[in-house]
């Protein structure tokens, strides 16, 4: 099967539904880490903050919104939005779970809940993001150095963190300290 | 301070090398899509 150009409601319910389960993992890893944030005596804000310092939640926030976005939109006006972003993030969060699974997985045993979590945030939602990005997204009309272009984010992000890092003292990576 | 930026070479790379794959692979399927 390839993108046709055209939204069918088969793949509005696809991504309504990818888009739920996206929205309800990043929901239960919130509510997790808000757990040991607290007794940790940070406040609201900066457990929030501390959530958002993650690029696994900060990707899978826009994995979401763009499978919501797919799954609100319009029928026709669908492939009026350049594919440059789509495909960004596609490149975006199949970085999270390759360095996941290449350097992060064996830092830490989760369980229950928390494996819960991982497993949807680092595996199940980006193959499915790309699996669907594969099949249904219109990905004509990228330029070669559109990749370039793609690595302002993830430089924005590196700067990010380390503010954060030398404000809190928190690196979300060991491999960003 | 060397190290962090050495990980963060590689780090930059891997987006690099996953962006330009994703790309090739954009550029291949794009032509079985219509205009």
């Amino acid at each position: 099967m390839i993108a046709t150009g055209m939204t069918t409601l088969k793949e509005r319910i696809a991504a309504a539904m990818l888009a739920c389960v996206g929205w309800c993992a990043l929901a239960l890893q919130y509510y997790l880490l808000s757990g040991i944030t607290h007794e940790m005596g940070l406040s609201w804000g900066a457990s929030l903050l501390r959530f958002l310092s993650y690029f696994t939640i900060q990707c899978n926030v826009l994995v979401a919104l763009v499978l919501s976005a797919f799954a609100l939109r319009e029928k026709h006006s669908e492939w009026t939005v350049h594919p440059f972003e789509r495909s960004a993030i596609a490149s975006y969060i199949a970085v999270v779970a390759v360095v996941y699974i290449a350097s992060l997985r064996d830092l830490w045993e989760p369980q229950g809940a928390q494996w819960l979590a991982d497993v949807l945030l680092h595996y199940f939602m980006p193959l499915a993001y790309l699996a669907f990005w594969l099949v249904s997204m219109h990905k004509a009309g990228l330029r070669w150095y559109d990749p370039l272009l793609w690595l302002i984010y993830p430089l924005f992000y590196l700067g990010f963190v380390l503010v954060h890092g030398r404000w809190t003292g928190f690196y979300p990576y060991p491999f960003v300290m | 301070m060397a190290k962090l930026v050495e990980n963060a070479i590689g780090v930059l790379l891997v987006f690099l090398a996953a962006g330009y794959a994703v790309l090739a692979i954009s550029r291949l399927l794009a032509r079985r899509e219509p205009v």
